[in-house]
């Protein structure tokens, strides 16, 4: 019994001291209120460390009540520069606060590479942000995940990120590029052969004009009529962010409400 | 000009305009701009004085009678013509001078004839530049011209470098000129979702009194007259009363132009400058376009003077090439020959460079 009673006291001492260690080093997922199942939890948390080992990259997720006035930008980069910023091919983290119903993803600027504010970011909301609007928080995380994963293989596989210009010739440019070139060319040859002549003929007398003798004795502008035309605005209103505006600081990313 | 039954055409569309008698206002049946009635009377009243001094600007002639004067006996006996047996230019010389080829056609046959039926000039523009100023210039003009054929300083020939004293008439006018132009006012307020832009169109009616003084124009015919244009402008402070005198040394050409004849020149550039003139007083718009003008002369005077310019003819392929210089100011015009290599290469060369540069920000753009 005493043996049993020992064991049992070593054993809590173990998990003690591997949690005061993971309050240091946290899991991928922080989950503070308890809306994945212990299964679930373990599940992801061993998904990102094995994804981590594969791509030499970091993953953070918190599920959080925050305060009412919490600034997100600035509260997800710190989460990701506190916890995951040690990285050798980038990091990326993800906060849903269930306070305001909210999400914010940032990135540092070596993920920002992989996974660009521009092109990136929409993509992932696209991937867990369904999954999130329904409640699925787990789905929601894998999904995130997975789409971390999607975007870190593309740039590893093409060596640039997804949604940048493809490395294939594009040949509708290369024939816009063409034609403008060739008329750029014809251009060029006729100004240079016209240069090659300076007869002209003379089409007014401007030089011959006596400047002060010019004396204008009727000047009127009668008002006519109106026209009015009316356009619509184009809906240009999409805010494509820059790379690298997260805040400043080299960091990246974006949010949204679910 | 008495045209008692007005057709009103609505300004913005032309259809016809009829509005009821009393009314301040009329709008147009057919595309419902509507307009205040003063203003569309205005534009007529406007319109048919436009065409009476229309109808006088027609009218307004020259006085080119006083051009030019009677030589007297012993100057026309001291002056020499000479006709050119291959083109039948005429060309005239004082006693001292030997016109020995023609200028225009290089004929070494020039045969002597009656000094008759030239005028002599009013005015001279002595020579300043020598026959070296002239082959240096010329030389000066090849530089700088990336299509000329790289032999060709080397194999051009100067085949004669000739002096002559050019007819020119200069026309002096003082004149009233009068202009309609229609101008438009653009705002562009956002109301909405929508862009509104209001156009507010006016008949600005602009006219003045203005003067020019000795507007050149060749009375040659075998003289370009593009080249003759193309030498301007002369420094008229060194413009001096004619005497036989200047013709020392230098052949002259005797006009086959005359006065009348080389007018509408003239008056074709004086209406462009009164125009221009009156057009840069419509301001406070933002886009102005002429729609009818009048220019009448109430002075036209024309004098004839003898103008200093040098001929080059050079050879190269066996084909001519002729240049001029002002022999006052030294200004040296010509067409110079390009090299068909050098033309097709050049702006290749230009678009083969530009080709990647345009891919790429056509890229940039859709990206
Ligand atoms: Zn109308
Ligand atoms: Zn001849």
């Amino acid at each position: 019994m005493m043996l049993k009673k020992f064991i049992g006291l070593l054993t809590l001492m173990i998990v003690l001291s591997f949690s005061a260690v993971s309050a240091a080093q946290l899991q991928p997922v922080t989950d503070d209120l308890g809306l994945l199942g212990a299964e679930e939890l373990k599940s992801i948390n061993q998904k990102i460390k094995s994804m981590e080992q594969t791509h030499g990259i970091k993953i953070g997720i918190w599920f959080t009540k925050m305060k009412n006035n919490t600034d997100m930008i600035t509260a997800s980069n710190n989460f990701l520069d506190q916890n995951f910023a040690k990285s050798k091919n980038g990091s990326i983290v993800l906060i849903v606060d269930m306070n305001l119903r909210k999400y914010e993803m940032a990135t540092n600027s070596l993920m920002l590479q992989k996974i660009t504010d521009t092109d990136g970011i929409p993509f992932l909301k696209g991937e867990f942000q369904p999954a999130l609007h329904n409640g699925d928080y787990y789905g929601a995380a894998n999904s995130f995940v997975d789409g971390v994963d999607k975007l870190v293989s593309y740039y590893e596989k093409n060596g640039q990120p997804y949604g940048s210009a493809p490395d294939g010739i594009d040949f509708a440019a290369l024939g816009g590029a063409i034609i403008v070139a060739l008329l750029c060319g014809l251009g060029i040859r006729s100004w240079l052969i016209g240069s090659m002549s300076n007869i002209h003929h003379a089409s007014e007398a401007t030089d011959y004009l006596q400047k002060n003798s010019v004396n204008i004795n009727e000047n009127r502008d009668t008002y006519l009529f109106k026209n009015v035309t009316r356009t619509k605005k184009s809906s240009n209103s999409s805010s494509r962010g820059g790379g690298g505006s997260h805040g400043g600081g080299g960091h990246g990313g974006g949010g949204g409400s679910f | 000009m008495a045209d008692s039954s007005v057709s009103y055409k609505c300004p913005n569309c032309g259809a016809p305009l009829s509005f009821l008698p009393g009314k301040k206002t009329v709008t147009c049946e057919y595309c419902s701009t509507e307009f205040e009635v003063s203003a569309i009377e205005e534009l007529f009243r406007d319109k048919q004085d436009m065409a009476v001094h229309a109808a006088e600007a027609q009218e307004a002639k020259w006085e080119t009678e006083n051009a030019g004067s009677e030589w007297s006996g012993d100057e026309a006996a001291a002056l020499h013509a000479f006709t050119c047996s291959s083109c039948g230019a005429e060309l005239v010389c004082d006693e001292n001078t030997m016109a020995t080829e023609c200028v225009y056609c290089g004929n070494p046959t020039m045969i002597p004839k009656r000094f008759d039926g030239m005028l002599k000039p009013d005015f001279v523009i002595p020579f300043k530049k020598t026959k070296e100023d002239a082959v240096a210039a010329l030389k000066e003009f090849y530089k700088g011209h990336m299509l000329l054929p790289s032999n060709f300083t080397a194999n051009n020939r100067v085949e004669a470098i000739q002096p002559m004293y050019v007819p020119f008439w200069l026309f002096d006018s003082k004149i009233t000129a009068r202009a309609e132009f229609r101008a438009q006012k653009i705002r562009k307020h956002s109301h909405g979702d929508e862009i509104i832009t209001e156009t507010s169109h006016y008949n600005c009616r602009r006219s003045g009194t203005m003067s020019f003084e000795k507007i050149p124009v060749d009375g040659s015919k075998k003289m370009a007259d593009d080249y003759m244009e193309s030498i301007e402008p002369f420094d008229y402070s060194e413009l001096t009363t004619f005497s036989a005198a200047y013709l020392t040394g230098y052949l002259a050409d005797k006009y086959d132009v005359s006065a009348e004849e080389s007018a509408p020149r003239a008056d074709k550039r004086v209406e462009a400058s009164a125009i221009d003139v009156l057009q840069s007083t419509v301001e406070g718009f933002d886009t102005c376009s002429l729609k009818s003008s009048a220019i009448r002369k109430d002075v036209g005077k024309v004098e004839y003077a003898m103008v200093p310019v040098w001929i080059l003819t050079t050879r190269y392929d066996d084909k001519p090439y002729t240049f001029m210089m002002n022999g006052q100011t030294g200004k040296v015009v010509g067409s110079l020959p390009y090299d068909k290599t050098k033309a097709f290469l050049y702006p290749a060369i230009c678009s083969v460079i530009l080709i990647p540069i345009l891919y790429f920000v056509i890229l940039a753009l859709i990206y």
